[in-house]
């Protein structure tokens, strides 16, 4: 357990360095900008307490907000993520439940499940954090196609981290 | 008292995501208004510090397009030097004493191009003479304005800001407007305030107009895209194409109005007569 921890935290200062030095000033064809950072998120345990869970998003959203002169708004798309993580592993919980020492992992519960567990927290936050930023609707449709933009950009680098995170396969 | 500490207990996630979410929209709010809260401000110390580090890494790998940009300016500037002109005009151009801008030249540490409050982070503050409301030019043109300024940082709103209003006029023409961003993209803009009968074309040369004694007049900002009669009753509804390259730019100048202070002193006496 203790390993894992510190795995996780290893995995959190190279992805905030990561995201805040060089993804914050990545443009993809001039406004995409994939946000990998959230990948905190999901590599946390799935029976971590939901509360920890909350509030490593909040100082995870902090940090980014610090040094993108954004305050509240990643901070408030980070919490919404974890404050549905719970629901959503419920969701798409296997039939006979997790088992106890589970970790939402590409290797340990398939492609299609880790597809759908992050693909929709991804989502939830890219929604939140697109829209919180213009802050009005008269650009629905074109924030619209960056939220939908960067996510694909953000999934193809979060299945590329989770490859490298997990562990070798026996 | 007991049941109020069970409910507590029990719904306690989701009231901690309630006051969580809570503290960050206030937050939000709160910094609309730009740079409100100074603590998160990437001029501060910390961030100022590591974007500056990050800099020094960075830089070698855009050191080709930088060296040509600044030759380019070069030969602009080398045909501005006065043993170019005959005698007669370099008596001219020598003037009588007083300069009222001078340049400090910086660099961009930090930017964001896709937002609406998109902002720039400059390498040098006050103990290098940069004050607020100083003017911020790249070698293609105008790139914005000083808003806050530290010891060794200072924060820049750039024209592809949402609260940005630069006054501007057409090269040539003598028709004055201002200029202000809705976004999304960075590299057009909107011109105000023009009204119907002044003939703008495509192509026309947007420039300062040195009303605001922030920028010095005829610095460019932009080439007119398209121009339409739009929804508005006087005005036309013209597009340009900003002149800076606002994900590239990297070398700028921040301008020093030396007689600003005077001027706006008069301006003021006056104002209140």
């Amino acid at each position: 357990m203790g390993k894992n921890n510190s795995v996780i935290l290893l995995w959190t200062i190279v992805l905030l360095i990561f995201q805040i030095l060089v993804l914050n000033s990545v443009y993809l064809f001039g406004f995409v900008n994939p946000y990998v950072y959230v990948f905190v998120i999901l590599i946390l345990p799935i029976d971590l307490r939901p509360w920890i869970g909350l509030m490593v998003a909040f100082f995870l959203g902090l940090t980014l907000d610090t040094f993108t002169d954004t305050p509240g708004m990643h901070m408030a798309a980070t919490l919404t993520m974890a404050f549905f993580r719970p629901a959503v592993l419920r969701l798409i919980a296997p039939r006979e439940g997790y088992e106890a020492d589970a970790r939402p992992d590409l290797g340990e519960m398939g492609f299609y499940w880790y597809f759908r567990y992050s693909g929709l927290l991804v989502f939830i936050h890219h929604l939140l954090l697109f829209y919180l930023e213009v802050f009005r609707f008269s650009h629905f449709f074109h924030t619209l196609s960056r939220v939908m933009l960067s996510w694909i950009a953000s999934m193809i680098l979060i299945f590329l981290f989770q490859i490298l995170v997990q562990k070798p396969q026996k | 008292m007991r049941n109020l500490f069970q409910i507590i207990l029990r719904f306690h996630f989701q009231l901690l995501y309630f006051v969580l979410m809570i503290i960050s929209l206030l937050l939000l709010m709160n910094s609309n208004e730009y740079h409100e809260t100074t603590w998160f401000n990437s001029s501060s110390f910390v961030t100022g510090k590591v974007y500056n580090t990050w800099y020094s890494v960075r830089r070698y790998f855009s050191l080709r397009q930088e060296n040509d940009r600044l030759a380019m300016e070069n030969n602009i500037l080398k045909n501005m030097l006065k043993q170019n002109y005959l005698k007669e005009d370099s008596q001219l151009l020598q003037g009588s004493g007083t300069v009222q801008f001078s340049y400090y030249p910086a660099i961009v540490i930090n930017k964001s191009v896709n937002r609406q409050k998109n902002f720039m982070t400059l390498n040098i503050g006050s103990l290098s003479g940069v004050e607020p409301e100083m003017g911020v030019v790249a070698p293609d043109g105008v790139v914005g304005i000083v808003r806050d300024v530290s010891p060794h940082f200072s924060t820049v709103i750039p024209i592809i800001n949402t609260g940005s209003h630069l006054s501007v006029k057409i090269r040539g023409k003598e028709f004055f407007g201002t200029i202000s961003w809705e976004g999304p993209d960075y590299r057009t803009a909107r011109l105000n305030e023009i009204p119907f009968h002044v003939p703008v074309e495509i192509g026309d040369i947007i420039e300062t107009s040195g009303f605001s004694a922030i920028f010095p007049r005829g610095i460019t900002v932009g080439i007119v895209n398209e121009v339409s009669r739009g929804t508005d009753d006087y005005f036309l509804d013209i597009q340009i194409i900003l002149a800076t390259d606002f994900l590239k730019v990297n070398h700028v100048m921040v301008i020093r109005n030396n007689v600003r202070k005077e001027q706006k002193e008069l301006e003021q006496k006056t104002g209140n007569g």
